[in-house]
């Protein structure tokens, strides 16, 4: 592979749970080539949750980073929150996989919003990290675990008979909610580039 | 008619109108740039000092934004980022870019009492593209650049504590200006080869005591309000820093390489840190190099030229070199140029060959950043190309450079 990135997986996933009243499709796809990456996420909703708040947790392998004040910025109107502080300047090798929390309610942009319909989309801008030198360079191949998707949804609604996590209400709050999981399977893979390996003898 | 026309042409403040009006529109464009390009206009490090500027209107410390490495005066100075606009910052950069060309007017117009040259000087930092663009960018060196010139400028006054005090001032914003004191200290009362210690030992004390006192006021504040924080990120990073992502320094390949040593590499080399050695051998040539030059252009007469070596060869010997850096000795260009003798071709093949060897490393790099390619190697061979040439640059210009235009400051 002589450049980088032939990325992007394009996931499509209809899940149908029994005792849950939705289906849901998550489309998930990497933009842009090179370092700085946006991934972008589409989740559509079949089902009347639509009072409802999602929480989508994030695990990103120790390759990347994101900038907290990025995530903040306006450009991306996304709600979201990290569950550690980063280091922006390390190397692949001297960091830690992380976990990014995206909180989509009703202030989010809503493409569509019909009966039994409603659909969330966000973007997250992410940064690749350098890999370890490594001799005759070439690309490296980085496998994105899945993602989990939560639901909170007011009294009398009920999503899914799965387990029920404990996370923030809010990004940054303190105050504790109880979120139900909506599983689903999911796998995103693509390569970045790296570098000569370094050998002292 | 013509003669207001002329006389326009001949006033510093109508130049100095025209550039800032520039760098205002273009940073208005930057605004619409950065929405539609994929090469973003505006430098990273601004986004880091609106956020940091973010941080002190919280009432926190600037230094939770983790690769905010300068002096809080920086975010507070930013905060109408945050407040109005984040345009208002680069509006700031551009004011003082501006005053930036009036102090190399008032220094070039004291070395050699003509106004005509001094204006030409001025407007080589005014319509240049080069200072304009990274201005414009977001980047804050000219900040930093303006305290610079007038340090040098009350030092050619021989207003030693003021030039002692603005010096301390500027190595609080930037730690680069350190590398000037060594000239300062030995200018400070030296007209000519001929005075000795003993006759400018008042000026050189003056100096000293004032720089002593500026710096060590301004870091006691910060340590006091925002602890060894501020130390540590606005200081000693700068010292201890090995930056992996690419630059333009000639050191940047290995220490990308050097980045990842095996464990049992480390555990051989007992008494020396193999990556403490090599940081410590990178440093041995700059250090040589700006005492060599302090020595040889040690009379006030010289100081513009000196500083100029100085900080060139700061930035092409250092470690870490990025685009904003060349702002540092750019600046200090215009103050001796009336005193350089170079003919047109080889002016121009110094101008072809800094941008030509720039851009190829430029193209190396964006293949990399943003599309993806392996160019490291690449990369690293346009950086050295680019060392051999800038190194080129500088003796050409000790070569060139005469003093005989000089007035002889008494």
């Amino acid at each position: 592979m002589t450049f980088l990135i032939k990325y992007v997986l394009l996931i499509y996933f209809v899940i149908n749970i029994s005792q849950c009243f939705v289906d849901i499709v998550f489309d998930q796809s990497l933009l842009n080539n090179g370092f700085h990456r946006l991934l972008r996420s589409n989740i559509t909703l079949y089902g009347n949750i639509t009072s409802c708040t999602l929480l989508v947790e994030e695990k990103l392998p120790k390759n990347f980073f994101v900038i907290k004040d990025e995530l903040e910025d306006t450009t991306y109107e996304i709600f979201a929150t990290l569950n550690q502080k980063l280091d922006l300047e390390t190397i692949s090798s001297a960091s830690n996989p992380f976990s990014l929390y995206v909180y989509l309610n009703r202030s989010q942009p809503v493409t569509t919003s019909l009966e039994n319909h409603s659909e969330y989309f966000y973007i997250l801008p992410i940064h690749l990290r350098y890999h370890d030198p490594k001799i005759g360079g070439g690309y490296r191949e980085i496998k994105k675990s899945m993602a989990m998707l939560f639901s909170r949804c007011p009294d009398g609604i009920v999503t899914s008979s799965s387990a029920v996590v404990k996370f923030p209400c809010k990004p940054y709050s303190t105050d504790i909610c109880e979120w139900s999981s909506l599983p689903f399977t999911q796998l995103v893979t693509f390569s970045v580039d790296s570098s000569w390996e370094y050998k002292l003898l | 008619m013509l003669t207001k026309v002329n006389l326009k042409l001949s006033n510093i403040t109508y130049h100095c109108s025209i550039g800032l009006f520039i760098r205002i529109v273009l940073s208005i464009y930057s605004l619409v740039h950065d929405v539609y390009f994929k090469v973003p206009y505006t430098d990273i490090d601004y986004k880091i000092f609106t956020y940091a500027a973010k941080e002190v209107l919280s009432q926190r410390s600037p230094y939770e934004q983790q690769t905010f490495r300068y002096s809080p005066i920086i975010a507070y100075i930013l905060t109408p980022n945050v407040l109005v606009h984040p345009l208002v910052g680069k509006i700031l950069c551009s004011i003082f870019d501006v005053y930036l060309a009036y102090c190399i007017y008032k220094i070039v117009l004291l070395i050699y009492l003509n106004q005509k040259k001094a204006l030409q000087c001025a407007q080589l930092w005014i319509y240049n593209p080069l200072p304009i663009i990274i201005c414009t960018r977001g980047n804050i060196d000219s900040f930093s650049s303006v305290f610079v010139l007038l340090t040098i400028l009350y030092h050619l006054r021989q207003n030693y504590i003021a030039s002692g005090a603005l010096l301390g001032l500027c190595i609080h914003l930037r730690l680069y200006p350190v590398v000037f004191l060594l000239s300062l200290f030995i200018t400070a009362g030296r007209f000519s080869t001929k005075d000795t210690f003993k006759l400018t030992y008042k000026s050189k004390l003056k100096l000293l005591t004032s720089f002593v006192f500026s710096l060590t006021a301004l870091t006691g504040i910060f340590y006091y309000v925002y602890g060894f924080k501020f130390i540590d990120s606005s200081i000693l990073y700068h010292v201890y820093r090995r930056d992996i992502r690419h630059n333009f320094s000639l050191y940047f390949y290995v220490q990308y390489l050097d980045s990842f040593v095996p464990d049992y590499i480390s555990k051989n080399f007992i008494i020396l840190d193999p990556k403490l050695t090599k940081n410590l051998l990178i440093m041995v040539p700059n250090v040589v190099l700006q005492i060599a030059v302090a020595l040889k252009y040690n009379t006030l007469n010289h100081l513009p030229f000196c500083l100029y070596s100085s900080a060139f060869i700061f930035v092409i010997f250092n470690k870490v070199l990025t685009s904003q850096y060349f702002i540092w000795f750019f600046s200090l260009l215009p103050l001796f140029l009336p005193s350089v003798i170079i003919s047109t071709k080889k002016l121009f093949a110094i101008i072809g060959l800094w941008c030509g060897t720039q851009a190829l490393w430029l193209l190396s790099a964006y293949l990399l950043e943003y599309e993806g390619y392996d160019t490291f190697i690449y990369i690293h061979a346009c950086s050295v190309l680019f060392y051999v040439v800038n190194v080129w640059i500088l003796v050409t210009f000790i070569n060139s450079y005469n003093v005989q235009y000089m007035k002889k400051i008494d």
